[in-house]
């Protein structure tokens, strides 16, 4: 008989009250919430995550000798959060901070830690992730980019594509090829962290749907990076980066990147009464908040050094649908809708989460892989 | 295992035990089925809170278990409105009679009155109300726990042939009344129980299709292998995992006392409309044998159909929990749903 997954929620949390308390101090105080945005962990501001990392926000769990403030991961869980259903501009150091500091902290050297992870949690070093490939998307293990042992070091030569903030951040990780074996893809997989200015990588900007510049296409001949350029160990690159997804699937920002906008058609209802208002905010509620229970369990879980992937793909497979759902509705019935460049809030934010809507479901691994994924723990494959 | 996983595992075992296809088909034509009730008696599995005296732990969390366990067999017996009975009554300071228990509360149907401490009115649609010794209800605004003997009943059935009876009052004398009570409270009492048999029934559903899933072949495989029919699969699977949080949700609420109308609100939404999405898909992956009354499915399917409206459809708990929410003009969606209301 199928393991059903391990969801266990809590009434209250206490322990949690403090932390929500100083983030949302430290948001009303912020210049950048002058203007909230939709799908703000899309949202690049370096000076906003300059501040959160000097307010002791990112890296929190990390240990405070990297610059960490050694919080529980429910304690940064309500820090996202909030970030998230505030609208905060947090793209800079999401990837950092999510998932390239805790995979140098597990994998890392100490001198990679040392040097790294510090000026991650300051806000100030921001990381890209350098999975997918013209011909390499949801077949991960597919990868083509090659990184060659050569003297002291590692010569790479291939192509990332969507590779988001590349321009902007300092560092790229890595999935590449350093071993050729045709019967054995998953083996041979390491992960290189490259400096995003390193000579010989080209960076060719492709702008997104709502017509910004947010991915990149990379280009890489023969660039050279150090020895000790590797994370974790070599060949081992596949077992690590499946070990990040739990961290990347779970949270709020699977299912909260459009809640901005449901905000603002609440504040909207109240100022203007409107029939059927109440009915489309309760049926969006009713899903979110068990979905909020499922991710916080998985957090607590997360802290606890457990990997609940098959949890993680539950909470990304409905969240997604969910903050999908949130623009669909309102959208299909709400007159007058989305409008890009009015100074109502509502329809601005509509716009901007409307017009982001469909990459929900497909960054981070699509629909159709969650599914897969989920469906191989049922045991049907 | 926890002293919690101990008691579903014993209601698990001892329904089990019990509950033969024969039972249950004898229970669709409204036979009674004395003996396993008997055996859950027994065991005190009809009195959770009994139970949680013996310090075994909360009463609230062992009703759960109980209840999960029943829901999960399709156990054609009032356990859960037994529980909900006998909660409301030690609520309320009374005595919990013996014997298999209801409740009646759905707001629009609610007519019951007292006068010179009689009571008259009419209840629709009471869960097993032919075969409960006696019913807890709200009448003018205090609770009341009246004798099925006292009733006129006329027998209804809901589509998983549970009884649905209507029962007419007219000066009957109560058992017993009770304090002030909040018929709002007892229906959100209600409908968290719901959620959890929803929630469960979903869970069933699922297991049964993965497991068919699983054997049938066609094409040469399992049709488990098409990936049309994964996909299915793992759609109702992150439905059934909501649906159980929701009931878990408002079941911390119920003990905490707090937030109960908001956290009951959405957990029935979730289940009912969670566990219409994997009634369908739990049908589509068995084709034509999950049509059939020789197979199981439709102990399970049918159930969900009929309490996804008792106690409320999602129509009615997504509106009334949209209207609170922007009542609270003061306070942001975000907060409520963190804090509650
Ligand atoms: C906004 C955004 C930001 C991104 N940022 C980054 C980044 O920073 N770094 C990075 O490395 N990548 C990034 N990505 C890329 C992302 O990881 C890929 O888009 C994703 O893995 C899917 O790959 P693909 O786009 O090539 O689609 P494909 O894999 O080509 O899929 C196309 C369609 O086919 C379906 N499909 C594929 N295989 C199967 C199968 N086996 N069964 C059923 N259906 C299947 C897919 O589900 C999808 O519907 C980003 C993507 C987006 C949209």
């Amino acid at each position: 008989m199928m393991k059903p997954p391990n969801f266990s929620v809590r009434m209250e949390y206490p322990e949690l009250e403090r932390v929500r308390h100083e983030i949302r101090e430290f948001l009303a105080g912020d210049p950048a919430m002058a203007t909230p945005r939709a799908d703000s962990w899309s949202q690049f501001d370096p000076a906003f995550s300059g501040r959160l990392g000097r307010a002791g926000f990112i890296g929190m769990t990390w240990p405070k000798r990297y610059g960490g403030a050694e919080r529980s991961s429910l304690e940064r869980y309500v820090v996202i959060e909030e970030l998230l259903a505030a609208g905060a501009p947090a793209a800079a150091h999401w990837i950092a901070d999510r998932q390239t500091g805790p995979q140098i902290l597990r994998f890392g050297s100490e001198d990679q830690r040392e040097r790294i992870l510090p000026a991650i949690a300051r806000g100030e070093c921001f990381c890209s992730i350098g999975m997918s490939e013209p011909d390499t998307g949801s077949d991960l293990a597919s990868v083509r980019t090659r990184a060659e042992r050569k003297g002291d070091g590692w010569t790479i030569n291939g192509r990332k594509i969507w590779t988001s903030y590349a321009h902007q951040s300092h560092y790229v990780l890595m999935l590449c090829r350093t071993s050729e074996n045709a019967a054995a893809r998953h083996q041979g997989l390491s992960q290189i962290l490259v400096p995003l200015d390193t000579p010989g990588l080209t960076i060719r900007p492709i702008i997104n749907i709502a017509g910004t510049h947010d991915f990149n296409e990379l280009l890489f001949e023969d660039v050279q990076a150090p020895a000790d350029a590797l994370i974790g160990t070599e060949g081992a690159g596949w077992a690590q980066v499946i070990s990040e997804l739990a961290f990347e699937r779970s949270g709020p920002e699977r299912f909260l990147s459009s809640f901005v906008a449901l905000e603002a058609f609440a504040e909207m209802a109240r100022r203007e009464p409107a029939a059927g208002a109440a009915a489309l905010i309760g049926s969006l509620i009713s899903r979110l908040a068990p979905l909020r229970g499922m991710s916080m369990s998985i957090a607590e879980q997360l802290g606890q050094g457990v990997s609940p992937n098959f949890e993680a793909a539950l909470v990304k497979e409905m969240g997604s649908l969910f903050e999908q759902d949130v623009t669909e509705r309102l959208l299909g019935e709400v007159v007058p809708a989305a409008d890009p460049e009015s100074s109502d809030k509502f329809k601005r934010l509509l716009a901007e989460a409307a017009l982001r809507a469909p990459s929900f479901s497909i960054r981070g691994g699509t629909r159709e892989i969650l599914r897969g994924i989920i469906a191989r723990d049922l045991g049907l494959r | 295992m926890s002293d919690i996983g101990m008691i579903e595992d014993t209601a698990r075992r001892t329904i089990a035990d019990g509950l033969t296809t024969q039972a249950l088909d004898a229970s669709e034509q409204g036979a009674w089925a004395g003996a396993l009730w008997e055996r859950l008696e027994n065991q005190g599995l009809t009195r959770p809170a009994a139970i949680a005296e013996g310090g075994a732990g909360e009463g609230l969390e062992i009703e759960a278990a109980v209840l999960r366990a029943a829901a999960g067999a399709a156990l054609p017996l009032p356990l859960a409105e037994t529980a909900i009975a006998s909660w409301m009554l030690g609520q309320h300071g009374l005595d919990v009679p013996t014997g298999p228990l209801t409740v009646a509360s759905f707001a629009p149907h609610e007519t019951l009155t007292v006068e010179a401490d009689r009571v008259s009115g009419r209840l629709e649609g009471v869960a097993w109300g032919r075969n409960a010794a006696a019913i807890v209800a709200v009448a003018s605004g205090n609770l009341v726990l009246l004798d099925r003997e006292s009733a006129a009943i006329s027998v209804g059935a809901n589509l998983a042939s549970e009884p649905r009876d209507t029962l007419v009052f007219s000066k009957a004398p109560p058992l017993a009344i009770g304090g002030t009570a909040d018929a709002e409270a007892l229906l959100c009492r209600c409908a968290a129980v719901r959620a959890l048999q929803l929630a469960e029934a979903a869970g069933r559903v699922l297991e049964i299709a993965v497991e068919y899933a699983g054997q049938r072949k066609q094409f040469g495989k399992p049709i488990g292998g098409f990936q049309a029919i994964q996909h299915q699969l793992a759609t109702a699977a992150s439905e059934v995992a909501s649906a159980r949080v929701a009931a878990q949700q408002a079941y911390l609420a119920l003990a905490a006392r707090r937030n109960i109308f908001f956290a009951c609100a959405i957990a029935k939404a979730r289940a009912n409309d969670a566990a219409g999405a994997v009634a369908r898909i739990g049908h589509q992956v068995h084709g034509a044998i999950g049509f059939t009354r020789e197979y199981p499915l439709h102990r399970y399917t049918r159930r969900i159909q009929s309490w996804r409206g008792e106690y409320g459809a999602s129509a009615y708990w997504n509106r009334r929990l949209g209207e609170l929410m922007l009542g609270a003009k003061e306070r942001s969606l975000w907060s409520i749903v963190v804090s509650g209301i």
